[in-house]
């Protein structure tokens, strides 16, 4: 009796060991679920883009059911996440694609469109991912890809997607291109005295730095530039104040810097005094089809914030359409209401007459 | 006298009888011809509308900057988005909605008017983009007439004139007072991304669907 109960327990202890296994064996292979990603790289008459070249990079993930969060080399760059409508997130996506062109981020995984103009990114773990290609030539055309970001989302409900990216096309025979770059100081009408006076911009041409500006109110915060060719133009903003996020956006010859104050910002800001050498504008490592017309060298005084606390709730900036006190919504409504009214005060005369004509 | 009495009860109750069906004929009239009007918009915008294919789950890929990006910080806070729209018969079109639980597929206005809502539904404000687009459409039956019906969690697609799709789940379903504008304008972008309004039967008030982003 008691060997039969001894193998009893053996083998309740082996079933039990036996579920524990399988149990953790299922749930690793349901984390472990991959995704991929698929690209359509095809112009808008249908011709693939042959060698389209491609890069995806991990940049964050979900942190609640509503909220992203950037991670790894993106982590520290001040971008903001919180706008996940398709406007806020393609503004991000140019945004982070900039910074890692720019800071020279390695990709996750890079690939070039095939003949028929498709390209695949496979074994994606869940999180979230920039999605950026480079500019390409066919014929007379420049097309520059759109970035965007895609989610491998959590719960592992659809890992397998596929995209068709957005192109601007660029005719590239073209003699001269005129390009600039404005700064826009978006939010800070409740804190007007928390952005700089100035700002330092840096100019990279196909991934070269070729000049540094200075943007500032006497220049309305914007610098133009001529070119004989079309290139890859980046621009980058030195030392983002950590009070604002800011978002780079540009189409074939426009460059626009937009810092939004981050409502949320609240901290100790300590008493600092920061001098920016501003480097001559003339640009000397380019060759002699770059032409600026800003020809100034000096010493650009960033003015300082003194120690100060920098309140939490301001009142943030709203898009909500406020009405007038007579205006009113669409009348959407057919009239339907009198039917009742009329069918049953008409029954109810018919049915007193009636029984008027009973007595009678 | 009270036979008179009598057979005057039994002619206008016969009046009102006969107004109440002719009411109910007009607005099936009207109805019938709102549904024939949006079939023919319909199958007209489907040939200028091509959309992408969803072979197995097509993301929505922003579309490039606008020509003068500058301009879009000219005049407001926020960057204006520029739609794509489709011309039909001298109106101007922003898309196709769709609603696999109502069985509906209309075309959609870019602007409202008393004879733009006859047609088909009409964008009241904002933009799928932006993600605060507000649709308003009569309460016919073809029309936004069963919107009351639909459930959370129910799906509806709308796909823009260049052929973008954006899928949006049914959060909930409210009434706002026909004079409430800021209402129904409240939470746009962060509690909803996508919101349908009609009629009541009172004619007073609105149904009102918010929907989300899938």
């Amino acid at each position: 009796m008691k060997m039969l109960q001894r193998i009893g327990t053996v083998l309740t202890i082996v079933g039990l060991m036996l579920w524990c296994t399988v149990g953790l064996v299922c749930s690793v292979s349901a984390e472990g679920e991959k995704g991929s990603l698929k690209l359509l790289c095809r112009t808008a008459d249908e011709q693939a883009l042959v060698g389209m070249h491609w890069d995806i990079y991990a940049v964050g993930g979900r942190v609640s059911a509503d909220k992203l969060e950037l991670r790894g080399d993106f982590a520290d760059f001040p971008v903001s996440l919180a706008d996940t409508t398709a406007m806020g997130l393609s503004a991000a996506a140019q945004t982070l694609e900039n910074f890692a062109v720019l800071n020279h981020i390695t990709p996750l995984d890079s690939q070039e469109a095939d003949q028929s103009g498709t390209l695949s990114f496979d074994s994606l773990d869940q999180g979230l991912y920039l999605v950026a290609g480079e500019m390409l030539r066919q014929g007379d055309i420049y097309y520059i890809p759109t970035p965007f970001l895609v989610e491998i989302p959590v719960d592992g409900s659809v890992v397998d997607f596929s995209a068709h990216p957005k192109y601007l096309s660029v005719d590239a025979t073209k003699e001269s291109w005129e390009y600039s770059v404005k700064k826009i100081w978006a939010n800070t009408d409740a804190q007007p005295e928390e952005h700089s006076d100035f700002v330092m911009v840096q100019i990279y041409r196909n991934g070269i730095l070729v000049n540094t500006v200075e943007l500032n109110e006497s220049n309305d915060w914007s610098y133009a530039w001529t070119a004989k060719e079309f290139y890859d133009w980046r621009v980058l903003e030195i030392k983002v104040s950590e009070k604002y996020y800011v978002v780079y956006r540009s189409n074939e010859t426009q460059y626009v810097i937009v810092n939004t104050y981050n409502n949320d910002y609240q901290n100790e800001v300590t008493h600092t005094t920061n001098v920016v050498e501003q480097t001559t504008t003339t640009a000397t490592t380019v060759s002699d089809q770059f032409e600026t017309s800003l020809t100034s060298e000096g010493t650009g005084v960033q003015t300082s914030v003194g120690t100060q606390t920098v309140p939490s709730e301001t009142t943030a900036s709203t898009t909500v359409q406020i009405s007038e006190d007579n205006e009113k919504l669409p009348q959407t409504g057919q009239l339907w209401w009198p039917v009742p009214i009329l069918g049953t005060s008409g029954l109810l005369l018919i049915a007193i007459g009636l029984r008027l004509r009973t007595k009678e | 006298m009270s036979r008179k009495i009598a057979r005057g009860c039994i002619t206008l109750g016969g009046f009102l009888m006969i107004a109440a069906v002719i009411l109910v004929l007009v607005n099936l009239r009207q109805d019938e011809q709102g549904k024939k009007s949006s079939e023919q918009i319909l199958s007209a915008l489907r040939q200028e509308i091509h959309v992408q294919p969803s072979d197995p789950q097509t993301i929505p890929v922003p579309q490039p900057p606008s020509a003068d990006l500058f301009a879009e910080y000219e005049t407001e806070e926020h960057p204006v988005v520029t739609e794509p729209t489709v011309m039909y018969e001298g109106r101007e079109y922003i898309g196709i909605l769709s609603i696999p639980a109502l069985n509906l597929e209309l075309p959609v206005l870019a602007e409202h008017s008393p004879e733009n809502l006859k047609l088909a539904p009409c964008r009241y404000s904002g933009t799928a983009a932006q993600g605060d687009l507000i649709l308003a459409a009569h309460n016919y039956r073809s029309h936004f007439g069963t919107l009351s019906s639909l459930s959370p969690d129910d799906q509806i697609v709308f796909t823009d004139a260049a052929g973008e799709q954006y899928a949006y789940s049914v959060l909930q379903s409210e009434t706002i007072d026909g004079y409430d504008v800021n209402g129904m304008h409240a939470g746009a972008e962060n509690s909803w991304n996508l919101t349908l309004f009609t009629c009541t039967l009172g004619g007073k008030s609105r149904v009102t669907v918010r929907a989300v982003h899938e």
